[in-house]
């Protein structure tokens, strides 16, 4: 009888969360839907200025011709992979430098002053001096992405790294463990969630530092696209290509955060 | 045998060269059971780290069974005050970091481990993470992973005085079974004075300023036989824990009127 009832009230708990799911994306899908239909309106009516903010249906439709004409396939392939390669750089390279500094007190020691120091300045304004060195292309866009993650990826990481519970590593000490073992076992696993939450951070640096360098340099990618649009006064494709850019970079985003997600899983934590 | 031979060590700040531990001299044997006791900043816990080899002696040294002890030894296990156990890591994988660490990681070594960890009431455990332990459960698991490579010294730093008074009860007497059983030798550091008569043979009572060793008392043989527990219960426990209890005072009053 009671067994029944505890039954009777999971199911209604459970009904009442769907439904509560339910009702906040039906907001959401609603308050997309409106701002599109209010742009639209709003750019037919002319109470915003149709050559300045264009409208969905137009951008749309150039979407349309941009995609068979194969000219968007390749403008965002080439933005993608630079910011892939910018973010993987970041990353990786800050998480190396972060664990060369905790293996070395010496180098940590030394090189303190150096990294306060690059991470104040406004890396964007080293803009010309990486095209001087890497040319004006590829290359230098993703000089500028790496460049914009890997000062802070390295100082948060190698943080998170002192912040440590020694108590861990005591542990793994009276086993006798190696400075290796000390990283491997300890220092590591425990900066994980770190690890992950710079690799969030540095989603978005990557898109800038890319899209700046393209503004800067490119012929081809998202960032050419808005600038070019810009020069020429063609506000649809700066528009579109704006759209393109938010909706690839929450897809990046969401699947560092499903990586996120599967090594917690792994950890049962 | 264990044997520490006028062991000192000193350590340094920019202010000032404190002596932590000076002219420590003592044995203990195969299978006995020690405790060291003393006020705080007696240098009892920086003794132990000497002897696990955490920290380096300015000066003295330490033989284990004749043999020199330098840094790092197979021979000793250490358990801290709170269990440690990695939260990322399962009981199974927690309790064998050990044999890992020191390369024993065999099918023999591993499934004498889960045999030892059943023993201890945590066969069901071994695939569970270390959150859904209670306090007692992860101490537990921590003796287990302390005594899976096998030492034949155990170092316990307060391992008892972070749990609930039952609990800990409890597990004074599982750990005093299985290191008797064991045939193991033990070093424990406490705070608490009726854990060190109720678990020890011997015990050192330490004093500050420098710490070294004030006196030396040798537990009764009629408690020593008994478990803790039983210990605690036993008639002449309470005027036992008095003498030593007035020696206590006695060393922390001196220490206060010297500062």
């Amino acid at each position: 009888m009671l067994n029944h009832s505890i039954k009777t009230q999971h199911r209604l708990y459970l009904q009442q969360k769907t439904k509560e799911k339910r009702r906040v994306l039906w907001t959401q899908s609603m308050l997309a839907v409106t701002f599109f239909i209010l742009w639209e309106a709003a750019s037919r009516l002319a109470w915003i200025d149709p050559l300045i903010f264009s409208m969905p249906s137009q951008i749309g439709l150039l979407f349309l011709e941009k995609v068979s004409d194969g000219s968007l396939l390749v403008h965002t392939s080439i933005t993608l992979a630079e910011t892939a390669a910018g973010f993987l750089l970041g990353s990786a390279g800050g998480a190396l430098a972060a664990f060369l500094l905790w293996w070395s007190a010496f180098f940590s020691k030394v090189f303190d002053p150096y990294l306060v120091i690059l991470n104040a300045m406004p890396k964007v304004a080293l803009g010309p001096i990486i095209i001087v060195i890497f040319g004006p292309g590829i290359l230098s866009i993703i000089a500028m992405a790496t460049l914009l993650s890997i000062v802070i990826t390295t100082i948060v990481v190698y943080h998170a790294f002192q912040q440590v519970d020694d108590n861990y590593k005591k542990v793994l000490l009276t086993f006798g463990a190696t400075k290796k073992q000390l990283f491997h076992y300890a220092v590591l696993p425990a900066c994980y969630p770190t690890i992950i939450s710079t690799m969030k951070v540095n989603v978005g640096l990557a898109w800038v530092g890319v899209i700046v360098g393209e503004f800067l340099v490119a012929k081809q990618g998202l960032g050419y696209m808005i600038i070019y649009g810009f020069q020429v006064f063609q506000f649809r494709q700066v528009m579109l290509s704006l759209i393109v850019i938010a909706v690839l970079a929450a897809v990046m985003y969401k699947s560092i955060e499903a990586l996120e997600r599967f090594l917690i899983s792994r950890r049962g934590r | 045998m264990l044997a520490l031979q006028e062991i000192e060590k000193i350590y340094f700040t920019d202010e000032h060269a404190v002596r932590a531990v000076t002219d420590i001299t003592l044995t203990v044997k195969n299978g006995e059971f020690v405790s060291f006791i003393g006020p705080s900043g007696c240098g009892k816990t920086t003794l132990l780290s000497i002897i696990a080899g955490l920290l380096e002696p300015t000066s003295g040294t330490i033989f284990m069974n004749n043999h020199k002890m330098e840094g790092y030894s197979k021979e000793t296990g250490y358990m801290l005050q709170q269990d440690y156990l990695f939260p990322w890591l399962t009981i199974r994988q927690n309790v064998e970091l050990g044999l890992v660490i020191t390369g024993l990681h065999t099918p023999e070594t591993s499934s004498r481990t889960m045999q030892l960890l059943e023993q201890l009431g945590l066969g069901d455990k071994a695939d569970v993470f270390p959150a859904e332990l209670s306090g007692g459960m992860r101490q537990r698991a921590a003796l287990v992973r302390m005594l899976a490579p096998e030492p034949s010294l155990l170092l316990l730093d307060e391992p008892f005085s972070a749990l609930d008074y039952q609990t800990k009860l409890k597990l004074e007497d599982l750990v005093s079974i299985t290191l008797k059983n064991q045939h193991k030798t033990a070093v424990l550091v406490t705070h608490d004075l009726s854990e060190a008569i109720a678990m020890s043979d011997r015990i050192f009572l330490f004093e500050s300023n420098p710490g070294t060793i004030h006196h030396t008392f040798d537990v009764p043989e009629m408690l020593r036989s008994l478990s803790p527990f039983e210990t605690r219960n036993h008639p002449s426990f309470h005027s036992y824990f008095q003498k030593i209890w007035e020696e206590l005072e006695n060393v922390e009053s001196q220490y206060q009127d010297s500062t």
